[in-house]
């Protein structure tokens, strides 16, 4: 694999440019597909495992730890069952590790058991 | 194709470089049961590793050694803990080889359980096992009282 260096991208004209830090610092550094019904991981990057606390409430483990907790996590549930005017899209963090995270299905919503996604940006250990 | 000598390369990018020579790989055999002896009352919690890092695990001269792991979990646990110091770790150890699916599972739960779970338990009952995927009830209907069956036949 080849490493092509550099402090800046921008287009053909270097009109716009910006510093590559920007991109390398701000990618995903972990995301997830996660069916709580089987359960399965559908895709991932980063993920070594998600355990399966309990109706609507999982744990994520990462394989590269974040350097510190202070990261960013976007999180989404999809209640498949009640696609359309009952469609659910609620969760809540729970405890945040270098490690990993907790997710949360909101109180009073219904049928937590479905597909939910996730995002992580900051910065890998 | 020469073979990648994934310990030239940063842990994470090891997983980017892995996932663009392996497509489609198959979903994991076992899943890990447990119950934490700290919440009796809470139920069973089940622990399925991601099919990108069981393949990792059992193709070997990827993942560091689980105790790099462990040292940067005891440099969170200290107080004023702001950030890690010691990632490079993950980076510099020499990867481990290859390990069977049951190896990998062994792994996984010195990795990604608290200790205190797998770990000096003393009480009676039996707290975690690693089971097939499909020994796990697909009706959730009562998920929320899910505990680990206490006879050696059947196990969930």
């Amino acid at each position: 694999m080849s490493t092509l260096l550099t402090d800046n991208i921008g287009d053909s004209g270097a009109v716009k440019t910006v510093p590559i830090s920007s991109v390398t610092e701000n990618s995903t550094k972990t995301r997830w597909l996660y069916d709580q019904s089987v359960p399965s991981t559908l895709s991932s990057f980063n993920l070594s495992s998600i355990t399966d606390v309990t109706t609507g409430d999982y744990d994520t483990n990462y394989t590269n730890s974040m350097t510190d907790s202070n990261y960013t996590e976007l999180g989404m549930w999809v209640n498949s069952t009640n696609a359309g005017a009952d469609r659910t899209l609620q969760t809540q963090l729970g405890a945040r590790l270098t490690t990993g995270s907790s997710y949360y299905a909101v109180a009073n919503a219904v049928a937590f058991d479905n597909i939910t996604s996730g995002i992580t940006l900051g910065d890998l250990a | 194709m020469t073979e990648v000598n994934y310990s030239e390369y940063k842990l994470w990018e090891r997983e980017l470089i892995f996932k663009d020579l392996n497509k489609d790989l198959p979903e994991p055999q076992y899943a890990i049961v447990w119950e934490d002896p700290r919440t009796p009352d809470d139920p069973m919690k089940v622990t399925v590793p991601s099919p990108t890092w069981l393949a990792m695990a059992m193709h070997g001269g990827i993942l560091p050694p689980v105790e790099v792991y462990w040292e940067l979990k005891k440099d969170e646990a200290q107080p004023g803990f702001r950030r890690h110091t010691r990632g490079h770790l993950l980076h510099e150890t020499p990867p481990v080889p290859a390990m069977t699916e049951e190896e990998a599972m062994e792994y996984l739960i010195q990795k990604d359980i608290p200790p205190h779970v797998w770990h000096g338990y003393q009480g009676n009952r039996q707290i975690i096992r690693i089971v097939r995927r499909d020994m796990i009830p697909t009706n959730r209907e009562y998920r929320n009282a899910w505990r680990i069956k206490q006879i050696e036949e059947d196990l969930v």
